[in-house]
Parts: C-alpha cells; structure tokens; sequence
C-alpha cells in the first residue's frame, strides 16, 4: 500500500487549491467575460413581476434578431446606485444600467453621449416631454435614454372621505387639511411618508413645498430654500401632521404607506398605483371604493414631483451600438405599450403618443384616469433651478424629507429645520 | 546491440533524472517553514488584495477631492476633507456622537449579555450542545436578512412587537420614528446580534480555566463570587479584551443594521460613520470624501488596538 501522509496531503490540497486560484480569480474571469460578447442590463426589479418576465422575454427577442445575447440582472434601487458608482469609477460593469432622478447629470461624464437614438426616438413618438429632457440631458447632450415616469397619485377612500361631505377628492392642499381633520376624528387619518423613503416621501415633501411656492434653488442655481413660501409650506405641513396624518411616518419606508393603506389604517396616502394593483390582486374589499386623484393645488399651483426612469449606456461599454439598438427596441410600441400596460399606471410614458392610446389603463379604468397627464405638470429634482448632481445628491441626501419630517415629529422648529437644511444643501452645493 | 544498450543507458538517465527532480521537489515542499509559508501565502494575498490595499488606496483618496465619473476632480487637497467633515454641523454633532453613543451602549453590553450566557453555557444541563448551538444564530444569520426581519418588528403599522404591547394593555412604540426610538433599537439589535460573539468567544476563554486553581481556592475558603473575581476574570481576561477589541472595531463601523432599518434617519438620527460614508461615497459620488468619513475615526482606534494589545503584552510579562 502506498504509504500518504499529513504532509503529502497539504502539499496536494495546496497546489490544487492554487490551481482552483487561478482559475476563478478575476484575471480568468475576465478571461472568460471576454468570450462572452452579451449585451448586459442592470435594471430595477419592476414590483409586478410579469413586467420582468415580459422584458426578459422581449429582449430576449431582439438579441436573437440581432445576432447576440443579452444578460439582464434585476435589483433594487441601492443596488443599481451602487453598481453604477462602481461601474463609473472602475469602468468595468453592465453596458446598460437603469437609473432615477437626475442620476444622468451626477454620472454624466461616464455615461456615453445617446442623443442619436433619443431624438429619433423621440421624432418617432411624437416628442418627449420636457420632464424627460430635465431628467437625461446635460449641457445639450441626451446622456440616457428616458423609459417611464413612475406615475404618482393621490389615493384615498371614497367611501370614508363622502362620510366626511366629500365627495370629490379636495383640490387644494388646504382642502385637503380640512377634510383629513374630520376623517382623523372619525378614526382614518391621512398618512404621507415624512421618512426616508426615496418615492413617496420625496413625492409628498417636494410636491407641497413647490405648491407653496418654495424651491432648493432657482433658475440660477441660487439656494433660495429660507424663503416665506418654503414656511407656509413647513407650517402647513407640520398642521396637517397634528390635524390629520396618522403618527409614525416619520419611519414610513417605501413601502410603510401601501401596508396602512392595504390595513385601512389610513383613508389617503399617495402612491404610484401599486396599492390598488396589490389590493385587486388580494380582493380586498374596500377597492371598489378606493380611487385615485391628482395631487392637490397650492397657492403658487399645482406642482408635482415626479421621478422619471431612465437607461443610460455606460462609456466604458464595447457594446455602445447594440446597447443604443437595444434602447431603440425598448422604447417602441410594439415593446413599450404592452409592457407599459402589465404595470397598471405605474410606467407613465416619457413620449406624447402613447398618452391617448386606449390600451393604456387611464384611459379604461376609472380609478387610473387621475394619472392621467402626469407627465406634463412632473418636474424632476432642482425645480425651479436646474436639474444638476448637487440636486440630486440633495434628494439623494433627504434634505428636504429630514426638514418636513423634522417639524412634523416636533424635533426642530421651522427656523431651525429650515436653517439645517440650508447648510447641507450649500455645503452640497458648495462643494 | 550497442544501440540497444545505449538506448537503456539513456533511459535508465532520463528515469534517474525525473525520479532525482521528484526528490527534490519532495525536499523542497518538505521543509517546514517553506511549506509553512506555502500554507499561509493564500489568505496573505486575499488580505493584501481585499484589505490591505483598498486600504492603503483609501487613505490616498482621502487627501483629494475625487468624484466618481469626473475627471476634472482627483487633485490633491491635504487635509481638507477632515476640516471640512470637522466642520459641518451634521458630521460632528450627529454622525459622530451616534457613532461614538451606539459604540459605547452596545460593546458593554454585549460584553456582559455574552460573559452571563458563556457562564450558564459553561455548565452542564441537557441539551447543552445543542443550545451552543443555537445561541450562535443571530450572528451566522446573514445581517441584511435579519434586518428584513427586524424591519418588520419595528414596522408602524404591522409591528409584531406592538400588537404584543397592544395585547398587555400597552401603547404602542414609534420604534423607528423618533431619532431617540431609532437608535434605542438600532442599539437592541446590534446587541443581539453581537452577543452570541462575546457568548462564544468568552465560553472557550472559560472552559481553559485551570479547575484546580478554582479548586484550591474553594478548599480556601472562597465563595463562587471570590473565585470568579480572583481566579476567572483574571485568567479570562486578555480573550475578553482581544474580544472587546474586535467588537469595537467593528461597532464602530457598522452599516448594515443602520442602512437598512433606518437609512440614517430619521433627521439623520441615527446616522454613523458607516452609513454617512457609503451616502457620500456611493450615493453622492463623493469618493474622496467617503473615504476621509470612513477613515476620520481610524488614529483613535489605531490608538485603542495599540493601548490593549501593550497592557496585554505588560500585563503578560
């Protein structure tokens, strides 16, 4: 019998595992990526997950058509912020990445000029909506090509807000106070997100200080945040809060103003259409009398923020002409309408044509016609000033959210909420 | 025939030569500190790739003023980036005094909770091994799951934890709504998930406990009380200071529990070292900045590793 010992066997193992090395270390990684030409998308995991599938499979298609494959990861939002910091600083990642907000103006110098393909895009759909433009194109050049606006609304109980002597949604924030003062003594308050939830609270916290007339900066970019209008809107906000929010929504997630809707916790919150979708999906009962509305006027009118969805090709990218053919495929109609349809109002098109398609559900479903338009009366972040990195990283930061939510829990007064707002948003802008 | 006999000759060569090369090999891996070294050059390279040079590249991004994706930016700027952090009102009146309030709250504690858990663990009861076991879930348990978990303890709406307040008569809790509430839990949470550490840790500290020291000392006269203080602590010791150590370090940069129960907030209330530099590092492109956050407490811990690591070294000698 051979004779193996202890140390025969750590010498084997070790070269072994050295192999093992080599073999899987980054360099036979690349080894191996560089045979592998697929185009690669990293793009939000869409809550309805029949969209997923559905671009899976399309895409799938055109990559077929177009002589290549095509990898697409779906992740969430933190995860494509990351993937594109780190795709941006080492220049290795996903050809295409899907991004929000202004997100093409903080990472413009890494993401490759596409104005081609979207203004093609764009003449073929009968124009884009200046949202869009605010959102992807920096300096004159389209840095990422815009998809969908994640459409936002108001949602609330008919029912409960006609027990109160309303039958139609209020129009006006302040009408919305008074009408959120009884249901709360009834027993179903409102509840808006205060929180650092990136959708919602953004939605509510800028929606109604733009409404008031306030803004982080101006057309010049001068920060004009210490402004009368911004503590109308802190005051209004922090009265609407005691009066007729729910508490805790100062720790309101993304997802925290579904749930109490879905539990009948509140009467109204706003959200993209998900909590109608989740509460048909689940027969809960109180649907047939749930609708949706525009969100409400204030005094300087009826502004509302709106996050727009966009894909932008990274300059690092072999694959820049599939990824802008790829671009082209997805934005049109044969890929879009259906796709755009599945989500039930959430994707709201950047383009004017499909807005009056019948197929697209405002146009069909009652309780979705309030999304109706959204792309005309959305700003993206900056509003009034100008979309830019510093006004993204000031959502990106929850500056604002922090200042509502501050005054809302009693933790600051306006003066000071308003003037540890001011600092941060010049320290970002400063910088 | 001469052929032939060349051929051997030339093959018995070639044989004697591999076998000779064979053997040296054998003496070469033979040698046990090169076989030594052999075993230990893998986690050397990972640890220089993955943490001494990240590392290293850190420290240098942090005296410039680098953006992701703009190029115009990577100049160097010496120590601005701490001066700036040292300014600003919401690094040093909030990401600091969190850091420093959820370290100091939690290592304790955790310290404590584990030294308790490894006395009952050190002795005998049924199915002891299988507690030993299980007490060490909360720290395999992948954090960011866990936090899934916790997230829904603390949920406004649907928390578990109220409806158990709510069926003893009780109000229910803003676990995450206030920036009091908030860190309060973050604290609880860290220290449950950390304790099973210290508990483990400071069981195998316990159980090198000479018995009969512990032993001699009872035959002497001294209470359970007095042994633990005169015989265990003393002897247990420098474990549970390398433990507190290691618990310190890595307190102090904790992100995951923060970032996903909290995201920092609320009101950056519950905003640390951690979560402020992936915001300004990831979130904000702020690279160099990210790094000056991450490294701004590094001098004071460097400090603290050395300061125990030499009472330890004293202390042995």
């Amino acid at each position: 019998m051979v004779k193996y010992s202890r140390r025969d066997f750590l010498k084997a193992s070790s070269l072994s595992l050295a192999g093992l090395a080599a073999g899987l270390s980054p360099l036979g990684q690349l080894a191996l990526h560089a045979q592998d030409g697929n185009l690669s998308l990293q793009t939000w995991g869409h809550f309805i997950s029949s969209f997923n599938d559905s671009l899976t499979s399309l895409s799938n298609s055109w990559a077929t058509g177009a002589g290549t494959g095509i990898d697409i990861n779906f992740t969430g939002f933190d995860g494509l912020a990351d993937t594109l910091a780190t795709a941006a600083a080492t220049g290795a990642g996903p050809d295409l990445i899907m991004m929000l907000h202004a997100r093409p103006h903080q990472y413009a110098e890494a993401l490759a000029d596409v104005s081609d393909v979207v203004e093609e895009v764009g003449e073929v759909n009968g124009g884009w909506y200046d949202i869009a433009k605010e959102a992807c194109m920096v300096d004159g050049v389209w840095r990422a090509m815009p998809w969908f606006l994640a459409a936002h609304a108001m949602i609330y109980r008919e029912d409960q807000f006609a027990e109160v002597g309303y039958d139609a949604f209020p129009d006006t924030w302040e009408g919305l106070l008074e009408a959120g003062t009884k249901l709360k003594a009834m027993g179903a308050p409102l509840g808006f997100s205060t929180g650092r939830a990136d959708g919602d609270a953004n939605n509510f916290c800028f929606s109604v200080l733009w409404s008031f007339g306030g803004g982080v900066t101006d057309a010049d970019n001068v920060i004009i945040l210490d402004s009368p209008e911004t503590r109308a809107a802190l005051e209004f906000t922090q009265q609407l809060y005691n009066d007729a929010m729910t508490e805790s929504t100062t720790s309101w997630d993304d997802g925290a103003n579904n749930r109490a809707f879905l539990a009948g916790e509140v009467s109204c919150t706003n959200n993209a259409s998900s909590v109608l979708w989740a509460g048909r999906r689940d027969q809960i009962d109180f649907m047939a009398t749930t609708n949706h509305a525009q969100y409400p006027a204030g005094p300087a009118g009826r502004v509302q923020y709106s996050q727009v969805h966009s894909v932008g090709v990274l300059g690092s990218s072999e694959n820049i002409d599939a990824a802008k053919d790829y671009l082209r495929y997805i934005n049109s109609e044969e890929v879009w309408l259906p796709m755009g349809v599945q989500t039930t109002a959430f994707n709201y098109p950047l383009f004017h044509n499909f807005e009056d398609n019948p197929a697209m559900p405002w146009n069909f479903d009652a309780k979705l016609s309030a999304f109706k338009g959204l792309a005309e009366t959305g700003h993206t972040v900056g509003y009034p000033g100008k979309p830019s990195a510093a006004a993204s990283e000031v959502t990106s930061s929850f500056v604002i959210t922090d200042m509502f939510g501050s005054v809302c829990a009693g933790a600051a007064s306006i003066d000071d909420a308003i003037a540890t707002a001011v600092e941060q948003i010049e320290d970002i802008y400063n910088s | 025939m001469q052929d032939s006999s060349v051929s051997l000759n030339i093959m018995t060569s070639k044989i004697h030569d591999s076998d000779t090369l064979l053997k040296r090999l054998n003496r070469w891996f033979d040698h046990e500190q090169r076989l030594g070294y052999l075993m230990v050059a893998p986690a050397l390279i990972v640890l220089l790739l993955l943490v001494a040079y990240p590392f290293i590249l850190s420290i240098g991004l942090s005296f410039t003023d680098t953006r992701i994706a703009q190029e115009s930016t990577g100049a160097f700027i010496g120590l601005e980036n701490y001066a700036k952090l040292w300014d600003r009102t919401l690094f040093r009146d909030k990401v600091m005094i969190n850091t420093l309030i959820y370290t100091v709250g939690a290592v304790p504690m955790k310290l404590v909770l584990g030294l308790g858990m490894a006395i009952l663990l050190n002795r005998r009861f049924p199915l002891r091994g299988v507690i030993r076991g299980l007490i060490l879930i909360p720290w395999v348990v992948p954090t960011s799951l866990s936090m899934v978990i916790f997230r829904w303890l603390f949920e406004p709406t649907l928390s578990v934890l109220n409806y158990m307040l709510a069926g003893i008569g009780l109000e229910s809790v803003q676990w995450l709504g206030t920036p009091q509430n908030a860190i309060f839990s973050v604290l609880m949470v860290n220290i449950w998930r950390g304790t099973p550490f210290f508990a483990v840790v400071l069981l195998a500290a316990l159980q090198s406990v000479p018995k009969d020291q512990l032993e001699a000392a009872e035959i002497d006269g001294a209470n359970i009380w007095h042994r633990f203080q005169h015989v265990t602590i003393p002897t247990i010791f420098p474990v549970m200071v390398v433990a507190t150590l290691f618990s310190v370090v890595r307190t102090f940069a904790e992100m995951e529990i923060v970032w996903v129960l909290t995201r920092g907030g609320p009101f950056n209330g519950t905003h640390m070292i951690g979560t402020y530099a992936y915001q300004q590092a990831i979130q904000s492109a702020k690279i160099g900045e990210g790094a000056a956050v991450s490294l701004f407490f590094f001098p004071f811990l460097a400090a603290i590793v050395f300061f125990q690591l030499w009472y330890l070294q004293r202390r042995d000698a």
